[in-house]
């Protein structure tokens, strides 16, 4: 790629996308100068996964832009109050299905699907939906890989409880 | 459709919420300098690619040949471990350390003065990437030599600089032609001189040459009519 489309492609995607990304950071922090902190450290990431982002089509790269910079102002706000994660308390569960056999409508799991944290719902996200592996999450989202691990073991079993509470409330 | 399809489905759902619910905020007017930051970033982003590419030319090469300059100046964010020396204030962020520049008020808030690189650079490209009332940003190039050098001259105003030293030192104090300044290096194996030449920031940086070469190479930066 030329130097010059590079730079386009980064000025386009944030002339695209910073209003977007501005009123996500915002609606996280309530503080303008964090906001645009926020977009930029964004788009820092950007560039470290840029082959990513470049092969993304437009729709794609807003979703992804908003999962970053929601993460990033996430971290912000939680800077300093943060505890270890004590990865050995969640056994991981490879599939949601395996212990969950009814049929939930869609409905009910969108209606309980907020039940999971900002953060986790973006990982789970980038898993299950974008099809991201936990290295390519932990490099998008400049996180330690076990913290995603863990992460995803979080969702997976919040995800599970979300699920075998409606199959109660169905019997 | 299975369990896990609809969770992937509702999960994209609720982005496609949030995001709309986002959009009906009001709009935010970014300031003049926010946008010069960012398009600063992609610019040194470029530079700093081109950087890798000469690095590998390089390795093909007879040792003799190279001394390649060029300039890491790009914007950053929010902060963890600051330090303060004189009006260089930084914040070590891991991936890169950002700087910003105090004591701002008394200085001018365009480029009313010009500083150049006055060493001899005859058999030098020349590319004049910035040259506006902010920013002059110059990159000369002798390909055949295989050597590459940036400068930069820029207004303290609104000025937040992200000094690329992931994997790196630290930057250290130095003294630049009488000035304060500080030199590091970066990841890209540039070394960087940035020094605070009263009015205005200076940013000389170099790949390929020792710190002491650096040196002698910044004493030829000086103002001009």
């Amino acid at each position: 790629m030329s130097k010059l489309s590079k730079k386009k492609f980064l000025e386009r995607l944030y002339k695209a996308n910073k209003q977007l990304m501005y009123k996500t950071a915002y609606s996280l922090l309530h503080n303008p100068e964090q906001a645009e902190d926020a977009v930029q450290e964004a788009f820092l990431r950007v560039i470290k996964n840029f082959s990513k982002f470049f092969s993304f089509s437009c729709n794609e790269n807003t979703s992804y832009l908003v999962i970053i910079v929601r993460g990033i102002s996430l971290n912000m706000l939680n800077a300093g109050k943060r505890t270890t994660e004590l990865l050995d308390e969640i056994p991981a569960v490879d599939n949601i299905e395996e212990t969950v056999h009814s049929d939930i409508a869609f409905e009910q799991i969108v209606r309980n699907i907020d039940k999971l944290t900002p953060a986790l719902k973006d990982i789970a996200t980038l898993l299950w939906v974008k099809n991201f592996s936990e290295g390519e999450i932990a490099e998008l989202l400049d996180m330690n890989i076990n913290t995603v691990r863990s992460s995803v073991a979080r969702a997976r079993k919040q995800l599970k409880q979300i699920i075998a509470e409606e199959f109660d409330n169905d019997k | 459709m299975t369990n896990d399809e609809k969770i992937a489905k509702a999960l994209e759902q609720a982005l496609y919420d949030d995001i709309a619910e986002y959009e009906k905020l009001p709009d935010h007017k970014f300031s003049r300098g926010f946008n010069r930051k960012m398009k600063r970033m992609f610019q040194e982003e470029v530079v700093a690619e081109s950087h890798l590419s000469v690095v590998r030319r390089r390795r093909k090469l007879p040792a003799a040949v190279a001394v390649v300059c060029s300039v890491v100046l790009l914007m950053g964010a929010a902060a963890t471990t600051y330090y303060l020396w004189n009006n260089f204030r930084m914040q070590d962020r891991g991936l890169y350390t950002l700087l910003n520049i105090t004591d701002v008020e008394n200085c001018p808030k365009t480029l009313e003065e010009h500083y150049r690189l006055t060493a001899d650079l005859s058999g030098f490209t020349e590319n004049v990437i910035d040259d506006d009332e902010l920013s002059y940003f110059v990159e000369y190039e002798n390909k055949e030599k295989n050597i590459k050098i940036s400068f930069q001259q820029v207004t303290k105003h609104g000025l937040t600089t992200m000094l690329n030293t992931e994997g790196k030192e630290p930057p250290v104090e130095v003294t630049i032609n009488s000035c304060y300044g500080i030199y590091f290096e970066s990841k890209y194996e540039n070394c960087i001189l940035i020094w605070d030449s009263g009015d205005y920031i200076i940013n000389l940086s170099a790949h390929g040459i020792s710190k002491n070469d650096l040196f002698v190479l910044a004493e030829f930066v000086q103002k001009v009519e």
